[in-house]
């Protein structure tokens, strides 16, 4: 399956660029995950998605096949296996950055392929939540990004629920925690993240009887 | 499809049940009716360590008519929503959904609480607490709070209550005297998750004029949806200046997430939203004129 | 039968003796047998339609407080010492069907590895521990892509086909010089049986004595016995299946599969019996499945209306592990395409093809798809040529009179009218009162339908192993009676049909008669309940066993009441003197004193009360045909079929329970239903199943179906008592009247609809499309 995502962030290239490969800064605004390993361009990480009651915990690896920073671009490789249970997701991710002057525009192709119980069933309710998901990621970037201060605008912490938000370590969509991360993981882990909870969640375009 | 082991907790009152939720925070689920939670579980899509059974928390059930609104304990089953005669006077559009939920069986077990807390975009009750503005009454440790209908369904499956939260009651309004209500769902078969559905309310003034209108869309999104645009269109207009089919089209103009899955396209689940809708709107606006 | 005795329940509508321990819940299905110490027994699948199996690490598993071993291919494959079954036979170049995956996985579902536990509980969270390493691969799920595709399923296959067939070409000169030509390009999806219970066995290892005991859901008790003798190199003699109550088969439970042959395997190597039975989930995604067929057909007609060509070019999904064997079964299609018509020239060409899907097994009627292209294209002639589908029916449908006939493939019809179902199936009808009503209808805006289809069908096969049938009949010291068959009741009411039968061909009271039946140490050997055999076959059975003790019971009769063999009736479980029935003695005191004062019989005379024969079938072929008759209305904005009325005018011979006739076609009917609108094996492009469950997998209701009304026709077969097979039939002529009746409806609009099944949203989108081609 295909997946196409795109944001703007009011902040130029070069420093996106930066920003997303740096994972200190980019990791606050990701909805959860944890990050085990790091390893050159390589590294090890764990997902929780949640969907409603559902949810499914991935734990994988990545890989960047490209960096490309003049281009701006780069490709990457995501595997995670379920902890519990028989299934399976794999992305490769390219994310593009456009140089728009004061602004830049992300643009991400994501090629998932999803296996197991979370693949496994037909009742596609579900619109498109990748949308959803980079939007909110988008904001809390661009925030960061025009604020300065990293994990600035998060708002809660593992302990301290508050309306609409959700307690503990898991993705919950719609919804932004902050957690510690390590340097470099964070695009990888866009990558799982978004790959696993829009797979899940199946914007189940190609999908039809 | 045996669930893997979990604790089992039977809490007699509202305020046990809290306690445990807090003690166990993401580790426990609570526990209704049991129909779309058990077989999750069996499937093992899910699992939680605990599981916090409120069916018997007598305090939960009951439906009661007071200040022009029905009160109805989260964990009363649908079938006493559907059986019940104030219910059917005060607010219709509950009866009228009620045969659609499932089959009767279910309906003996599920209840409206989890139903709405488990916030499927096909579910009935929760359309139509959308449909009229209902308030869902939450308590936690901090207290009680209400929370509007339009703003409790935040995604798929999602609430907007917090992880310690539990929904104890839903009250839904009562509409005046000349109001005209209708439910009207499309699915494969009977008794199967709607493909498409409206609950649509209508109020007229002595003028016979809409003086409110609500439409609960299901099926539509990735939540249950107001058909906003129709909404708006309708108010202070006569009945007779609106064709239904131009209410059906209006209400899923401004949709813009409608699912394509194995019962079909988009396009097709839009086109069975507008003639759900449309008819909806022809019976409820002939009880109105009626009434 | 003799003249001794009167038919006196065959024929009538006795209730089911089945019914009272069903209907309380006290039936003995595989998930009800409990053994001492049992084990529990869970696979491991492949979450991958397609990949390489690089490493199992059950460690974790294995750890597992009552888990008692994960078995994968390395230790059960090996075991195997002979894996073909008699359907198919020994010679033949059987497709691969290995215990457990070896190497790779082929489809989603695919079983690699087999944990045995304490329960299902613990199996099923052992299951989720074995850690695969998977390396997944390319995978072909579409069949209508797969011939010659990269993606290859089976190595040894490598344009993945399996085999193929033809006939003599098509007769081109014909159609292309015909007054008229027919087209369709017909696809059907996969549907499949999905038996109320799944599939699964107990097996027991008693190693002491040698001993195999197998508690199965089952077809083919005896078969099965046989093939897992022959699975673990055992003697038969040592190998008992049981089968009591088995909730369904439809084909799916006639050979044993993969999963089976893994339980018998591993029973040798833990301590205590091993019981598998498999959730609603694995039967939908690796149990047998079927009817997956994308086909042209052609039809040429002269200017009247008469046919002078068919012809069927179509290509089969047998997915990754069929049952044996598709190359031959397929062949079916082909030659029963022509059917109860007068078509003086058919041709047909098929190929079978992989998948990276479950695997095709036997579906009630496996040859539908035969059926279902011609009646669509039948139809489709009919409104190209400006006639009415049943006149152009009535033109072409052979009639009484015209038998024996052999169809242009030579297959040999004989004791139908095909014409005689058509004529009672318009009359229940009421055709021209319909379509009156139908353009009424029209003027208002609202389509309905009338959809017709009509099909001949084998039924009672006697080839190889199916051409005969044994049976036992017992006369208890008690005078009660038991008569033996082999079994596989599965729901198709064996029991009460074989009582009746017995209590006729003994003039015995039917409270007087029991059966027992399916469990191989105690009934003699047959092939099971498959092809619509049981009826004609059982039948023949019970008359030659029962021909035999009634010649005991009169012989003793009469000596104990001093007169001629020929003065003796037998009826009520009584004997007496025909000319004065106050001479009369019981069945009770014939068996008492045969068993308790034999010294009391004249010398010589044997004090035997029993019978055993085996039956062999003189023809080979019982044939039976029926007409279908559907209407319908079509909601044209959802796309909602509503069926209104279904008829079906049938003619199995005589009837030994109507009840029973009428509750199998019914319930074949009731499938076809399912086929034509809701039921849908989807996979997608990843060859992940989509309809898993019965949230996806949509099967008919009580309120899908309107109350089916029965025309009955009785033209004798050629066996015993002019019974032929009914099991199959209402499957195969359902799906086709249904699709017939929709497009009926749909023909003003220009619409017709050949892509089953035919849900909501594809009427939609023909009726939009159309719209848009004017």
């Amino acid at each position: 399956m295909e997946l196409n995502n795109e944001f703007r962030v009011a902040v130029p290239a070069a420093k996106t660029w930066e920003f997303l490969t740096d994972v200190e800064r980019v990791a606050p605004c990701l909805p959860g995950a944890t990050l085990l390993s790091v390893d050159g361009d390589e590294f090890t990480g764990a997902v929780k998605v949640k969907v409603g009651p559902i949810t499914v915990s991935y734990k994988g690896e990545a890989a960047f096949q490209e960096k490309d920073a003049t281009a701006h671009r780069m490709v990457l490789r995501a595997n995670g296996k379920e902890t519990r249970g028989n299934g399976n997701a794999a992305a490769v991710v390219t994310a593009q950055l456009k140089d728009e002057g004061d602004a830049t525009s992300v643009v991400i192709t994501t090629d998932l392929t999803i296996s197991g119980k979370a693949a496994q069933f037909g009742r596609g309710v579900l619109a498109d939540v990748a949308g959803n998901l980079i939007g909110q990621f988008a904001k809390a970037l661009e925030a960061d990004l025009l604020g300065g201060a990293p994990a600035a605008q998060t708002t809660s912490t593992a302990s301290e629920p508050t309306a609409g938000a959700a307690a503990g370590d898991s993705v919950d969509l719609l919804k932004v925690v902050a957690m510690p991360m390590a340097k470099r993981a964070a695009p990888a882990l866009v990558a799982l993240v978004a790959g696993a909870a829009i797979g899940f969640l199946l914007g189940r375009r190609n999908r039809q009887s | 499809m045996k669930a893997a082991a979990f604790a089992y907790h039977r809490p007699d009152a509202v305020e046990e049940a809290v306690d445990l939720l807090a003690e166990f925070g993401d580790d426990a689920k609570i526990l209704a009716g049991g129909q779309s939670l058990v077989p999750m579980l069996a499937m093992r899509l899910t699992h939680f360590d605990n599981l916090v059974d409120i069916s018997r928390i007598d305090e939960l059930v009951g439906i009661d008519l007071c200040d022009g609104e029905i009160r109805i304990g989260a964990a009363t089953p649908h079938a006493f929503v559907g059986m019940d005669d104030e219910v059917a006077d005060s607010v219709p559009l509950l009866t009228l959904a009620t045969p659609y939920i499932g089959h009767f069986q279910i309906r003996t077990r599920g209840t409206l609480g989890g139903a709405i807390a488990h916030a499927d975009p096909a579910a009935e009750y929760a359309a139509v607490a959308l449909a009229l503005d209902a308030q869902m009454e939450a308590v936690s440790p901090r207290g009680t709070r209400d929370i509007p209908a339009k703003e409790f369904f935040t995604g798929l499956w999602e609430n907007s209550m917090a992880t310690d939260e539990i929904l104890t009651a839903v009250r839904f309004p009562v509409w005046g005297a000349r109001s005209g209500f209708a439910v009207e769902e499309f699915a494969r078969r009977h008794g199967d998750f709607a493909i498409a559905g409206a609950a649509v309310a209508v109020e007229l003034d002595d003028d016979s004029r809409v003086s409110r209108c609500g439409i609960g869309l299901l099926g539509l999104g990735s939540t249950p949806l107001r058909g906003s645009p129709a909404e708006e269109a309708v108010i202070g207009r006569s009945v007779d200046e609106i064709t239904a089919d131009e209410i059906g089209q209006l209400a899923i103009s401004a949709l813009a997430e409608i699912p394509a899955d194995l019962q079909g396209s988009a396009t097709y689940r839009a086109g069975v939203g507008a003639t759900m809708v449309a008819r909806a709107w022809k019976s409820a606006t002939a009880e109105a004129s009626n009434a | 039968m003799t003249d001794t005795v009167a038919t006196r329940y065959a024929g009538t509508r006795v209730p089911r003796i089945e019914d009272n321990r069903l209907l309380t819940g006290r039936g003995t299905f595989v998930d009800d047998v409990s053994r001492p110490g049992m084990l529990h027994a869970c696979f491991v699948r492949s979450p991958f339609a397609h990949a390489k199996i690089k490493a199992i690490d059950a460690g974790a598993a294995l750890a597992l407080p009552g888990v008692h071993a994960v078995f994968t291919a390395n230790d059960l494959n090996p075991d195997v010492k002979e894996a073909w079954h008699a359907v198919a036979g020994k010679d033949i170049p059987d497709t691969p069907r290995p215990p457990l995956a070896e190497g790779e996985v082929k489809f989603v579902g695919d079983p690699l590895a087999l944990v045995v536990a304490e329960s299902r509980y613990i199996a099923e969270d052992a299951v989720e521990m074995v850690d695969v390493d998977y390396e997944p691969l390319p995978a072909i799920a579409d069949f209508t892509r797969a011939a010659g595709a990269d993606v290859v399923v089976h190595e040894a296959y490598p344009d993945n086909v399996a085999g193929g067939l033809s006939g003599a070409p098509p007769d081109e000169e014909t159609f292309s010089s015909a007054a008229h030509v027919a087209e369709a390009h017909v696809y059907q999806q996969i549907y499949a049986p999905v038996p109320m219970e799944t599939r699964g066995m107990v097996v027991e290892w008693e190693a002491s004595s040698e001993e195999l005991t197998v508690w199965a859901s089952t077809q083919t008790p005896h078969e099965l016995r046989a093939f897992a003798a022959r699975l673990l190199g055992i003697p038969a003699q040592g190998v008992r299946v049981i089968m009591r109550d088995t909730g369904g088969g439809f084909g799916q439970k006639v050979v044993p599969m993969r999963e089976d042959m893994c339980i018998l395997l591993a029973a040798r190597k833990v301590p205590f019996a091993l019981k598998w039975i498999e959730d609603r989930r694995e039967n939908l995604m690796s149990a047998g499945q079927a009817r997956h067929v994308d086909g042209k057909a052609r039809m040429a007609f002269d200017d009247e209306g008469n046919i002078l060509a068919a012809d069927i070019d179509f290509i089969y999904d047998i997915g990754a592990y069929p049952t044996p064997y598709p190359v031959l079964t397929t062949a079916a299609v082909g030659m029963f395409f022509p059917g109860p018509y007068r078509v003086p020239k058919a041709s047909f060409n098929y190929k079978t093809v992989f998948s990276n899907t479950a695997g095709l097994a036997a579906y009630r009627g496996p040859w539908q798809y035969e059926t279902l292209t011609r009646e669509i294209l039948l139809d489709i002639a009919a409104r190209k040529i400006g006639m009415d589908p049943v006149e152009l029916r009535r033109r072409n449908i052979l009639r009484g009179d015209e038998m024996p006939y052999f169809n242009p493939n030579g297959m040999p019809y004989d004791h139908v009218a095909p014409a005689d179902s058509l004529e009672q199936a318009v009359k229940i009808l009421d055709h021209e009162g319909f379509r009156r009503e139908q353009r009424e209808a029209l003027e208002q805006g609202r389509y309905l339908g009338l959809g017709f289809s009509a099909y001949i069908e084998p039924t009672g096969a006697a080839t190889g192993h199916l051409a005969t049938e044994g049976a036992t009949i017992r006369m208890e010291p008690t005078g009660k009676i038991n008569v033996y068959v082999n079994g596989g009741s599965t729901g198709n009411s064996l029991e009460t049909t074989v009582v009746q039968l017995t209590a006729d061909a003994l003039g015995a009271n039917i409270d007087d008669v029991s059966t027992i039946q399916g469990d191989t140490a105690v009934t003699p050997y047959g092939a099971g309940t498959q092809g619509s055999r049981s009826g004609p076959m059982t039948a023949g059975a019970v008359n030659e066993a029962g021909t035999m003790l009634r010649k005991q019971i009169v012989a003793m009769a009469a000596a104990r009441l001093g007169v001629d063999e020929d003065a003796i009736e037998l009826g009520g479980s009584v004997a007496s003197v025909r000319e004065d029935p106050s001479k009369s003695v019981t069945f009770a005191d014939i068996a008492y004193r045969s068993y308790y004062e034999p010294q009391q019989l004249p010398p010589g005379m044997p004090p035997t009360l029993e019978a055993t024969a085996r039956f062999t079938s003189q023809a080979p072929i019982h044939w039976a045909n029926a007409t279908h008759a559907c209407t319908c209305e079509v909601d044209v904005t959802t796309g909602q079929v509503t069926l209104t009325r279904y008829i079906v005018s049938e003619d199995v011979g005589a009837m030994i329970n109507p009840n029973v006739v009428e509750g199998q076609i019914a319930g074949g009917t009731v499938q076809g239903i399912g086929g034509a609108l809701l039921e849908n094996m989807v996979y997608d492009d990843d060859g992940n199943p989509l309809a898993s469950t019965f949230v996806d997998y949509l099967l008919p209701t009580a309120t899908d179906v309107p109350p089916i009304e029965y025309g009955h026709i009785e033209i004798p077969g050629p066996g015993v008592g002019g019974y032929k097979g009914v099991g199959e039939g209402g499957a195969i002529g359902s799906t086709p009247a249904v699709i017939n009746a929709i497009n009926d409806a749909l023909a003003p609009l220009g619409v017709t609809l050949t892509r089953l099944p035919a849900s909501p949203a594809a009427i939609v989108e023909l009726i939009e499309q159309a719209r848009k081609d004017h």
